[in-house]
């Protein structure tokens, strides 16, 4: 595809209605006869070049959105939502009352108390880490959080001041801050609109990104916030973290242009305009300011560095002197916010389903799950199970299960609400299956596989981290999970976990619990408006004992 | 990095072309979901042939050969399902986008300045269609329009990023 001077899509044949007709494609609405008709403009090779340009508009588009933050940090579509849906959202239950509740987050306060600087030594990732995290689109578990959420844990504590329209960043923090005379003094919780300056003689600031970047910048040092996800440095050092997988983030400097790809890097711009970069984790690309002259675009991976001269000739520099990069300042003082990005009022709560899987003082007889009613609320809804190896023991209680199969209550969600499935889940033995808890369409055993918000937990210690691609919509949670579980959790013994699916938003999500402590979420497709089931399943040669099973439903936290 | 080991090298290259390949994906496979799962088949296939690359070849046509099979495996399967363009036009797309790749590079990197050129309402639609991945017709029920009109749109607001992008390109190249 040469680029001689025109636009793919100036010259004939594309005209209205090829682009009518790509536009039908991309949005999922095309026919049998459109695509007959858009086989006939890709016969011209012109046409073809011009497909692939729109088409690679709508990939970036994607991604450059997918990198923006979750709705929370956007009103505008909860904004239209709110006035278009304005019909009763029916409710399973009564709530008595609507409280602003938060619930303590101790591993915050644990992390209030570190010192007020982090520094690190440039490292290299394993290839198999590395590898984890491109299969899975998870770079940002790489970078030790949960892409989706650490982002907006960082923006939720600037949330103080109401966010301005053209805000693209907040600074989250500032330690011993120092600005130039004659310039703006920032505070934590400042928005940042497109084009703010800040001047800092010496200090640190760390900067926090709607689109999902956090920047800590050392004084002395100029930056400019100059979009969604860039930032210019004119001069001084920086450290920049991207936590969102598929996003994608740019420091711009006098010389240079340093893309990141979902890694941590470290720049450093002089008083003569040339730039040095040290990549942490991940991999960036470095490339001298402007196309014009030539110079090879740098792949730096983990551990290397690069620089580009004033000159704009770019290098690799193969045994760069130790530097101290700063990677995030402490908020001293105050009481962080609870990050997670859903909330309910407990106090409301209202048990739909609720299965102690015991026998005494309950009418259910010992032996099989399969067609008994839970112990504790749910009606007259009974249990779809295996007939075999799905047994309530009738002694010690719980659910013991010991062969592969799963379980279903009919369950049917309403939107508007905030839904907890939990279990309280002991994996006794296994490798490669699993014990899972979550939301089906149909009551079948591959429904982990095939449906909605599952959350699923191996036995094995040494799989490596691994998600189908078939399932999209799961969480293995799991010791061999990699990246899914705060760092030194060690899985041993019964944990409930907990699958939390938030239907008050037209982008329905599900949030993954070990205990009280968030490991993943993730959204829900369209095909969630046909959950019929809550479920359990166990699957190969996993055995697991299952004990209090229960979904709740919550109305979601008043504004 | 001379320390580093084969498996190393080619995780770095994988990484490195993980968006080229999405992008190769992409100009086959317009549905997000689908492509997003052929994506993800593809990179756990080239981990699993990483013995067979030959460091001296380059590596994204390589990768394309596997991406494309994936794909075209994928399409013929939903042909059947559902409306499809033809396999000898997707031959065509697979070989111009293959080859393409440099110029879909800096594509990409002018697309941040072209976004933010965009008026509010005009980014505001673009953030409901990409980032909440609202459906077309959802989107035209929310916002009392029709799904045609809605589709137009979108397409004008594509077709002004396509000039935007073309004209930045065009600049930085001094022309």
């Amino acid at each position: 595809m040469s680029h001689d001077g025109h636009s793919p899509c100036s010259m004939p044949p594309v005209d209205d209605e090829f682009f009518m007709l790509i536009g039908r494609l991309c949005d999922g609405v095309a026919t049998h006869e459109d695509c007959a008709r858009l086989d006939q403009h890709l016969a011209d090779h012109a046409a073809v070049e011009c497909y692939c340009a729109v088409l690679e508009l709508e990939a970036s588009l994607q991604w450059w959105w997918q990198a923006a933050p979750a709705e929370h940090s956007f009103p505008t579509l909860e904004e239209i939502v709110a006035t278009a849906a304005a019909v009763p959202q029916p409710m399973p239950a009564a709530p008595p009352r609507y409280t602003a509740w938060r619930r303590g987050a101790d591993w915050l306060a644990a992390a209030e108390s570190v010192a007020g600087r982090v520094e690190i030594e440039p490292l290299r990732l394993s290839a198999t880490l590395l590898l984890a995290a491109l299969t899975l689109g998870l770079v940002a578990a790489v970078n030790g959080g949960w892409g989706g959420w650490l982002p907006w844990t960082a923006v939720a504590r600037v949330k103080e001041s109401p966010r301005p329209a053209d805000a693209l960043a907040a600074i989250r923090a500032v330690d011993r801050g120092e600005w130039r005379e004659g310039t703006a003094a920032r505070a934590a919780s400042d928005w940042l609109p497109a084009g703010t300056r800040l001047d800092l003689v010496r200090g640190l600031v760390e900067i926090s990104y709607l689109t999902g970047a956090t920047v800590v910048l050392e004084g002395p040092a100029s930056f400019e916030v100059s979009g969604p996800g860039t930032g210019r440095l004119e001069r001084g050092r920086l450290t920049a973290t991207l936590h969102k997988p598929r996003a994608s983030f740019a420091i711009q400097t006098p010389t240079a242009v340093v893309t990141d790809r979902g890694t941590q890097f470290g720049v450093e711009v002089n008083e003569h305009g040339a730039t040095d970069v040290r990549v942490f984790q991940g991999l960036v690309e470095l490339a001298a300011a402007g196309l014009a002259d030539g110079s090879p675009v740098l792949q730096l991976a983990a551990g290397q560095a690069g620089e580009v001269d004033t000159h704009g000739h770019t290098a690799l520099v193969a045994a760069p002197a130790p530097k101290k990069f700063v990677t995030s300042v402490a908020v001293a003082g105050s009481r962080r916010r609870d990050p997670r990005p859903y909330a309910w009022d407990d106090s409301a709560a209202v048990t739909l389903l609720e299965d102690a899987f015991i026998v005494a003082g309950s009418a259910r007889q010992a032996g099989a799950l399969h067609g008994t009613t839970p112990s504790g609320r749910g009606g007259a809804a009974s249990w779809i199970a295996p007939s075999a190896g799905w047994q309530v023991d009738p002694v010690a209680g719980g659910l013991a299960v010991t062969a592969a199969g799963a379980a279903f209550l009919p369950f049917r969600p309403e939107p508007g609400f905030v839904y907890r499935l939990s279990v309280e889940l002991h994996v006794q033995s296994g490798g490669s299956g699993w014990a899972a808890v979550g939301f089906a369409e149909r009551p079948t055993v591959e429904a982990p596989t095939l449906d909605h918000a599952w959350m699923l937990q191996r036995h094995s210690t040494t799989l490596q981290s691994h998600r189908s691609a078939r399932i999209p919509n799961a969480a293995f949670a799991g010791p061999g999970e990699q990246g899914r579980l705060p760092s030194g959790d060690v899985l041993t013994g019964p944990q409930v976990r907990s699958v939390v699916l938030d239907t008050t938003g037209p982008q329905w999500r599900a949030f993954f619990l070990v205990g009280d402590t968030l490991v993943g979420d993730c959204r829900i497709d369209a095909r969630g408006r046909s959950i019929r089931y809550v479920g359990l399943s166990v699957f190969a040669d996993t055995t697991a004992t299952l004990r209090n099973f229960s979904l709740e439903s919550f109305r979601p936290l008043s504004p | 990095m001379s320390e580093q080991r084969p498996s190393d090298d080619f995780a770095s290259l994988l990484i490195s072309h993980q968006r080229p390949i999405y992008a190769f994906l992409v100009a086959l496979i317009p549905d997000p979901t689908e492509r997003d799962d052929v994506y993800q088949q593809t990179c756990l296939l080239l981990w699993e042939k990483r013995a067979e690359y030959d460091p001296a070849r380059r590596f994204f046509p390589w990768a394309c050969g596997f991406a494309r099979n994936k794909a075209f495996e994928h399409l013929r399967r939903r042909r059947r399902e559902a409306p499809a363009l033809s396999p000898d036009t997707l031959v065509r797309i697979a070989a111009a986008r293959e080859i393409g790749e440099p110029i879909a590079a800096a594509r990409r990197m002018a697309l941040d300045a072209c976004i933010r050129k965009l008026s509010d309402q005009q980014r505001d639609l673009l953030r409901q269609r990409y980032m909440a991945r609202v459906p077309l017709k959802d989107l035209a029920d929310l916002l009392e329009t029709s799904a045609a009109a809605l589709t137009m749109r979108l397409q004008r607001i594509r077709h002004a990023l396509l000039r935007c992008i073309e004209h930045a390109i065009a600049t930085a190249e001094g022309r």
